[in-house]
């Protein structure tokens, strides 16, 4: 008697038009594994279940980075190529989620485009995203890593180019402190010190080369990315 | 049966509730959202309420501290078993000022007492219980109180003075002896260096072993103080949380 009244006062439970108007208040409000569960729920309790309800499904499974189960729910919907390009996108497989959207349905031109300048952003090809993307601010300088290493053979210098003057001075004086060890050693003719000091010099020097190298690569690396970051602010990677 | 009675009967025994009582926490928070979103009004009910917020809570949901933070708001005065509820999440949570702020006016001594300790107002504790005669967790506190931590200082010093000592000290013997002998060495050979007038030598083993040996075992004495009095402290911070039933 009592779970009947449950059951008929909490009709919310079973009728699916309330689970899936349920399902999309946690999946506004951010709960999206909460979200996930109920439109299952839906999917299993309605008899015709909503084109939409597919994608944010979808959509749920890549905020859950879930995102082998993301595609196999994509293989299954009235676009797959998009849908699976858009998961791909999100798992930052950007090569392959390009040559997914361009197979894309023509009513999904704009959006494809969209992700596939996305993903070239992914893969800092600003140039070709531009061919996608409508984006005024122009790309960032770049440091090329083998000038970098080309201006380590005077110490710190490929830190300094790097706009890291900090690591370059400690290079600079490790290496130069170092070596007036060695040249030390060198004049007073003790042998044995003046190889461990010299051999300690070579390992530092060569240290100082492949950290200017770094350093341009680190360099270009945070430039891209918040170029990237800027490019998503504009467009929003989650509007599909 | 009126209608009303029915509705009530029925939201009583929902399925929220149900769930909760039986320990299924994730989805009774599930179905606890359901029911605020369908019937709001229901946000009003202040069992449903606090069950919620431990569903979170039990979860491990970033957003159990906010919630329970908005019952407290919404639902003053609370009563008493509410409160000692609240309490033990807060400290759950780590957070004791809150938890000693709601039971300061309760007669929940104990909790308030431990709230002292996770502040390390050990001689506070000591007072609350002892107003209140409770011997077994006087006994306790009074046992940390007789041992006196150690002083970081006065470790530092004993390692400045002679390096390991401050490590012997802070009750680590074998580093202790370590540092002796790492500092000892790094002496002779400073020492021999400077007899031999090799500057250059001196130097280097100035920077790259003296200092840094002798200046590791300060620092060292300090931290071996500071973890030893640490370890103390909350081995006995356990016995009372055992001795009150308090479980994180």
């Amino acid at each position: 008697m009592l779970i009947q009244f449950v059951i008929f006062f909490q009709s919310e439970l079973f009728d699916p038009t309330k689970v899936l108007e349920f399902a999309g208040h946690l999946h506004e409000s951010g709960d999206y594994a909460a979200a996930l569960q109920e439109y299952s729920r839906y999917r299993f309790l309605s008899d015709t279940v909503e084109t939409d309800v597919q994608t944010k499904i979808i959509d749920c499974m890549i905020r859950l980075k879930r995102f082998d189960d993301a595609l196999i729910r994509a293989r299954v919907t009235g676009d797959p190529a998009y849908w699976q390009g858009i998961v791909l996108y999100h798992a930052a497989r950007f090569d392959s989620a390009s040559a997914f959207l361009v197979r894309s349905n023509a009513d999904h031109e704009p959006q494809s485009r969209k992700f596939i300048g996305l993903s070239y952003a992914g893969q800092f090809d600003f140039k070709k995203m531009s061919d996608y993307l409508e984006y005024s601010r122009p790309p960032p300088k770049l440091k090329k890593p083998w000038l970098g290493g080309l201006l380590s053979i005077i110490p710190g210098a490929g830190h300094a180019y790097a706009d890291r003057l900090g690591d370059g001075f400690f290079s600079f004086l490790t290496v130069a402190l170092l070596g007036v060890v060695s040249y030390h050693y060198y004049q007073t003719d003790e042998d044995l010190k003046f190889g461990i000091a010299v051999s300690a010099t070579a390992l530092f020097y060569a240290g100082n080369i492949y950290g200017g190298v770094n350093a341009a690569r680190n360099y270009n690396y945070y430039r891209n990315s918040e170029y990237r970051d800027n490019i998503l602010d504009v467009y929003n990677e989650f509007d599909y | 049966m009126s209608l009303s009675f029915l509705l009530s009967l029925s939201i009583s025994a929902s399925l929220a509730d149900s769930l909760f009582n039986s320990g299924f926490y994730e989805p009774a928070r599930i179905e606890y959202a359901r029911e605020f979103y369908f019937y709001p009004e229901l946000r009003d009910r202040r069992a449903k309420r606090l069950n919620y917020a431990l569903c979170l809570h039990h979860e491990g949901n970033a957003l159990s501290y906010f919630e329970l933070q908005r019952f407290t708001i919404d639902f003053t005065p609370l009563n008493k078993d509410e409160i000692k509820i609240l309490a033990n999440k807060y400290i759950d949570l780590g957070d004791s000022y809150r938890a000693q702020e709601l039971l300061s006016a309760t007669e929940e001594y104990r909790l308030l007492a431990y709230t002292h300790i996770l502040q390390h107002q050990w001689t506070k504790a000591r007072h609350i219980l002892r107003q209140n005669d409770d011997s077994v967790l006087t006994d306790i506190i009074d046992r940390y109180l007789e041992l006196k931590p150690k002083n970081a200082n006065t470790a530092m010093f004993f390692s400045a003075f002679c390096p390991g000592l401050g490590e012997t000290y802070a009750g680590d013997p074998k580093t202790g002896i370590k540092a002796f002998l790492v500092n000892t060495g790094s002496v002779l050979l400073l020492y021999n260096a400077i007899n031999k007038k090799k500057y250059v030598d001196a130097g280097l083993i100035f920077n790259f072993l003296f200092q840094r040996f002798y200046f590791g075992s300060i620092f060292n004495a300090k931290r071996l103080v500071l973890e030893h009095n640490e370890n103390l402290e909350s081995k006995y911070i356990s016995e009372f949380a055992e001795q009150i039933h308090f479980k994180h």
